[in-house]
């Protein structure tokens, strides 16, 4: 009988493994909570029975100790979790940044011609193609599909079935 | 009896009943896509429930819940792609009968089972939680915070590979929980000057940015890197239909898995993934044929699907009695019950006697149409999975901005949205559990309330919760009941 891990060890920057790091962030995020955010943005004067920062800076405590024990438990071995991958980083800014683009679009569009739906008429269609770029082997009719078809089916679906007002 | 009459008239009026039907109709088409599941058909729904009476909204709810509970059996059966981890239970015996030329056989048996062990929990449900909310009143403010606490820690220690990470993300969400107002002293906590969250933070926007946004970008992101193989199962016209009385043979596993699941439904954390495999399990140890489970016996649709519907009605046990969601879906019934200015618990049998009983009668109504429609549309619902990925996943994308767009009325909720799809796409990354986040963040304020009242009731001092023997006897009992089951499931990797 081997007494090896059932998954295969692996390590990181600076040969610690991911969790590692993940618990030590969790700890700086914990320790920022307590004695910046929270200072800053709960105010404890006036208050006649606990303190409304007592939750906040409980939970804080509670997560740094979390992070600690992550921490500690991947100091060597690791569970064999899968590592983030540049790559798919990449991949999910990509992704935010068209929604927000979509978002920034809809709001100058609506704005600009300042009559109903017309931010969505403008942003959906090049929302929707930039969101079907992302998937990528995607025939042509598919993003004509999309740009056209489901903005009317949305529009006439929240519109005028719902009578709510799109962007 | 005036009020159950009264609301059981509720149920029955025409906008109950078409927000029931749109409910169950949007559960089965989202359930049976590929990579979508209940609870996040639930996230994008709870958008369009915000003009509706609260009856209609929650009864929409309920029927995304159902529906969305068959739904998944579409994908694990036909596509061998369970939506959801206790659908794998499903795909064991589903899929190779499907493959054996009876997918409609054994989307029958699914669809049957399925809505009968949703019924018999629910009866369960409208029998006891009446019952037990009677008790549950008994409970101050201390036994609450025990029954919390213990709560939280099953449900953390039952969630992911790591305690540390499941505490850790139900402490992120009981800390996002205290934006907004402070309930005491009504001053605003973390608001950083945005008037906005003065209302704390948006609960549709929180759980469709890290439920179903994540979701989407990872399938889109599939299509990008690989081309998924797709081992699609047609349905034809042939005669490959499951009789209703040849069904009833298989009453024995139904009955088991519904037992089961509304055994582990009616405790917090427990999920339905352990009843689906646990019905299994027990359907092939008391099976006279167990070598033909696994291989596309009826017996193992029947055991999984009536297992994992019945936990959906049973967690609905401690949400009504005490206020707790067991799982992800019920966190986000409690989410609407919130949006509609109801509180969950074991005051809502007498604050809002006709809403609880007409929901009982809109889950019953749910069971009847998940069973009529699909039946009726099962040929139709069996398309879904032939959509090309291409047209799902951009339009789902759009219309969780748009959603969160009209439910909110402006955009700076679309853009937490995003930012809290950023922070679900780390945390599925990083294997932190979002259940355990979204119930945190569902449960904050009232963990919050009950331990503030707990310790003005103790007057600061820890020694007089000897006087509170009930919860003394939880609070003793969470950190071994967390290593009980730490242990047990480091035992159960490892072995």
């Amino acid at each position: 009988m081997s007494n090896a891990p059932k998954h295969p060890a692996k390590s990181t920057l600076a040969g610690f493994t991911q969790d590692f790091y993940l618990g030590l962030a969790i700890v700086v995020f914990g320790a920022l909570l307590l004695l910046w955010i929270i200072p800053a943005q709960v105010n404890d004067a006036g208050s006649f029975g606990l303190p409304p920062s007592l939750a906040p800076k409980a939970l804080a405590w509670v997560m740094i100790i979390c992070g600690a024990v992550i921490a500690v438990q991947n100091l060597r071995a690791t569970p064999g979790g899968r590592d983030l991958v540049l790559s798919e980083v990449v991949f999910l800014g990509a992704c935010l940044l068209a929604v927000g683009l979509t978002l920034v679009i809809m709001g100058l569009a609506g704005q600009a011609f300042d009559r109903p739906n017309a931010g969505f008429m403008v942003g959906a269609p090049l929302g929707l193609i930039a969101f079907t770029f992302l998937h990528s082997r995607t025939p042509v009719w598919a993003y004509a599909f999309n740009a056209i078809v489901a903005p009317v089916v949305i529009i006439a679906a929240f519109w005028w079935g719902l009578e709510l007002p799109l962007p | 009896m005036d009020v159950i009459i009264a609301a059981f008239l509720d149920a029955l009026s025409l906008t109950t009943f078409l927000s029931v039907i749109a409910g169950v109709l949007i559960g089965i088409v989202i359930g049976a896509i590929p990579g979508l599941n209940a609870p996040m058909a639930m996230a994008v729904a709870i958008p369009l429930t915000f003009t509706m009476a609260p009856l209609a909204a929650i009864g929409m709810l309920v029927g995304v819940m159902k529906g969305g509970g068959f739904g998944g059996a579409i994908g694990a059966i036909l596509l061998n792609t369970p939506g959801e981890p206790h659908s794998a239970a499903t795909t064991l015996d589903g899929h190779p009968m499907a493959r054996a030329g009876k997918p409609r056989r054994a989307l029958q048996t699914a669809l049957y089972s399925s809505v009968a062990g949703d019924t018999c929990s629910d009866l369960v449900l409208i029998l006891l939680a009446p019952t037990l909310a009677i008790y549950a009143l008994k409970a101050g403010p201390v036994e609450l915070s025990a029954i919390l606490i213990i709560s939280l820690t099953l449900i953390a220690s039952l969630s992911g590979r790591s305690l540390a990470k499941g505490i850790f993300a139900a402490a992120l969400g009981a800390f996002l929980a205290t934006v907004g107002i402070d309930p005491e002293t009504a001053s605003p906590r973390f608001t950083f000057g945005y008037i906005e969250l003065f209302d704390g933070l948006p609960l549709a926007a929180v759980a469709i940015g890290v439920l179903a946004v994540p979701e989407i970008i990872e399938r889109l992101r599939e299509g990008r890197t690989h081309r998924p193989t797709r081992d699609v199962v047609t349905m034809s016209d042939g005669a490959d239909r499951m009789p209703f009385r040849e069904w009833l043979s298989l009453k024995v596993p139904v009955l088991r898995g519904a037992g089961i699941g509304t055994t582990i439904g009616a405790m917090p954390g427990l999920g339905t993934t352990l009843a689906a495999f646990l019905s299994y399990s027990a359907t092939k140890r008391f099976s006279k044929e167990p070598e033909k489970l696994g291989t596309g016996a009826p017996e193992g649709i029947a055991a999984t699907e009536s297992a994992n519907s019945a936990v959906s009605g049973a967690n609905l046990i401690p949400l009504l009695t005490l206020g707790i969601p067991g799982n992800l879906t019920a966190a986000l019934l409690v989410g609407a019950f919130l949006i509609h200015g109801v509180t969950p618990g074991p005051l809502i049998f007498e604050r809002d006697a006709q809403l609880v009983y007409g929901l009982f009668a809109a889950m019953i109504m749910a069971n009847v149409l998940v069973l009529v429609l699909g039946s009726l549309g099962l040929r139709l619902f069996a398309l879904i999975v032939k959509v090309p990925p291409y047209l799902i996943y951009p339009i789902v994308l759009l219309l969780c901005v748009v959603g969160i767009y009209v439910s909110q009325g402006g955009f700076f909720a679309v853009w937490l949205m995003l930012g809290f799809a950023a922070l679900g796409w780390f945390m599925l990354k990083l294997e932190i559990s979002v259940v355990c986040f979204i119930i945190g963040l569902v449960l904050g304020p009232m963990i919050e309330l009950s331990i503030r009242q707990s310790v003005i009731l103790l007057s600061r001092n820890p020694m007089a919760i000897f006087d509170h023997p009930f919860a003394m006897v939880l609070v003793a009992l969470t950190p071994a009941v967390a290593w009980v089951l730490v242990r047990d499931r480091q035992r159960l990797s490892d072995g």
